[in-house]
């Protein structure tokens, strides 16, 4: 058994540039602030393209990775209704993204109206070639590319060599939208590498459309390191980027409930003005309209306030696939008016309930508020 | 807050800002701006925290929030162990081997199982300080230590 003090042990002792760090900063701060205030920091926002955040996956196997393929090595495959796999769709017409080292290419994509899951194929043009995902340096363990080398104990760089590769690509996806300066849709990714060395990535991301088809766009590029044998040394003058597009269709698949009265959560300062869920065979996705109405009640939760949702039997049902849960502020007519959105989703449902519980927490306290049933009426 | 609670509290908790900022930073370098940028920003705000019971909790957010700001800047987001390749002796010790399992961890498996298991805080204050529901964090938790058990071959932590 290990404990955590072996781990503490393991990790060591803050290094001496990091302890002396701390300490000149703090005399410096404490300098600064007996001899003059305390320069502001400029709070002026910073474009920054948001890149993927990309995990790497290395559990269980599958020939060819699709979007179910990835659920269920995240053991999230009870999520998800055996109909999902209805779901899938390939758009034949897309623009397949094309580089001289790599091509781009849509394998799977579910839209279900509410969000978007895309398999994206990245295949090398020459064998020689071996391509990382956005998160892997040459000088990681092999075994991060997915399940085809997890037993593997070598680096990335050490195993290319082994395997008569000349040159290691980096590949990057980014949302196109953004570069554009609009609201982008990537929340989450991973990557695997494929036995034949197709990297796949996985890409989801929270997309609300009524719209029966949408266009998407990705910026797709591949950078080669210097030498397989550098440690991670980009050769960005030699950049390649590309676009991929693709139409999704929207699955219409969706059931929808919704409560109609007004609950106010009096200990902690809301009313929950409005509940709404949307059935999908990939998620149920919940969306909860709340206004503060007591300032004092509300501010003693710091911002900390979240519900969880709880089933018959008043336990806490687990989060479902779906990407982008959080809450988030909402304009108000009323400018008096404080209102935020909590999205969440949950698993699947063959059925939509009449009713659910609603139980608000405040991660800064230990304890929870008082929960409540919220009657929903079908549309 | 007082300048001096600020700073003693600061010093209190190095090696566990230490932990955190190593389990996401391989450089030592990006560590050193990364705890460098986080006390700025916390000096700036210091006066905001009314309560001084959540100080680490709040300290933690921003270093976490630092490190995946250099993380970013860096294009890359899950960084691994800085050890020497090659390094065989501290393969093979086992702190080496902790090291590296925990190490290996995905990221969002990672951070759960430091702040918990390793560092002790509630299910409520890692939900906090990552800015994620609890069950995420609960399922996180289980997942990593599911990891870290097959990679040590070995149980890791009381339940």
């Amino acid at each position: 058994m290990k404990t955590p003090n072996d781990f503490k042990r393991a990790l060591g002792p803050a290094d001496p540039g990091f302890v002396a760090c701390m300490h000149q900063t703090l005399t410096q701060l404490q300098i600064n602030e007996e001899e003059k205030p305390v320069k502001k920091m400029s709070t002026s926002f910073i474009l920054v393209l948001a890149l993927l955040s990309i995990a790497t996956v290395a559990f269980a196997a599958a020939s060819q990775w699709g979007v179910l393929d990835f659920i269920t090595n995240r053991g999230m495959e009870g999520m998800v209704l055996p109909e999902a796999s209805e779901l899938i769709q390939y758009d034949s017409d897309q623009q397949v993204g094309k580089t001289d080292l790599a091509s781009f290419s849509l394998r799977e994509a579910i839209f279900d109206g509410e969000q978007l899951y895309m398999v994206i194929a990245v295949k090398p043009e020459k064998d020689s070639v071996l391509l990382l995902g956005s998160d892997a340096l040459p000088s990681d363990p092999v075994m991060k590319m997915g399940p085809d080398y997890e037993t593997l104990s070598m680096t990335i760089m050490d195993y290319a060599y082994k395997h008569s590769k000349d040159m290691l690509l980096q590949t990057n996806i980014y949302d196109a939208e953004i570069l554009r300066g609009k609201e982008g849709f990537f929340q989450t990714g991973e990557t695997i590498l494929e036995a034949d060395g197709t990297l796949v990535y996985m890409l989801k991301g929270a997309y609300k459309s009524e719209q029966e088809s949408i266009a998407v766009n990705l910026l797709c590029s591949v950078t080669p390191y210097v030498d397989i044998t550098e440690n991670d040394v980009l050769d960005t003058a030699n950049t390649q980027e590309t676009e991929l597009a693709f139409v999704l269709e929207r699955a219409d698949v969706r059931n929808i409930a919704a409560s109609q009265e007004a609950v106010t959560f009096a200990d902690c300062g809301v009313r929950v003005d409005r509940v709404t869920l949307s059935g999908t065979a990939m998620a149920t996705h919940i969306s909860v309209e709340f206004t503060v109405v007591d300032e004092a009640a509300y501010a003693l939760t710091d911002e900390g306030l979240f519900f969880e949702f709880l089933d018959e039997k008043g336990e806490c049902i687990p989060d479902g696939v779906a990407a982008g849960s959080g809450v988030y502020p909402v304009e108000s007519e009323e400018k008096s008016e404080r209102k935020l959105l909590q999205k969440a989703s949950i698993a699947a449902m063959d059925e939509l309930p009449d009713a659910i519980t609603l139980r608000p927490f405040n991660v800064w306290e230990k304890n929870r508020y008082e929960a409540q049933i919220i009657d929903l009426i079908l549309k | 807050m007082t300048d001096d609670f600020f700073t003693s509290r600061i010093v209190d908790i190095t090696q566990t800002l230490y932990r955190v900022a190593y389990t996401q930073l391989a450089q030592s370098h990006d560590r050193e701006d990364a705890i460098q940028e986080c006390l700025r920003k916390a000096w700036e705000k210091r006066r905001t925290l009314k309560d001084g019971r959540y100080f680490q909790t709040w300290i933690i957010r921003i270093l976490i929030n630092e490190c995946r700001n250099i993380q970013q800047r860096k294009k890359r987001l899950v960084l691994m162990d800085e050890m020497p390749r090659g390094d065989a002796q501290d393969l093979i010790s086992e702190d080496g081997m902790l090291r590296a399992a925990l190490l290996r961890l995905d990221e969002k498996f990672r951070l759960p199982i430091l702040l918990h298991y390793i560092e002790g805080y509630q299910l409520l204050e890692v939900s906090k300080m990552l800015r994620i529901p609890q069950g995420t964090v609960k399922s996180r938790m289980a997942r990593g230590r599911k990891q870290l058990h097959a990679f040590l071959s070995e149980e890791v932590f009381e339940r």
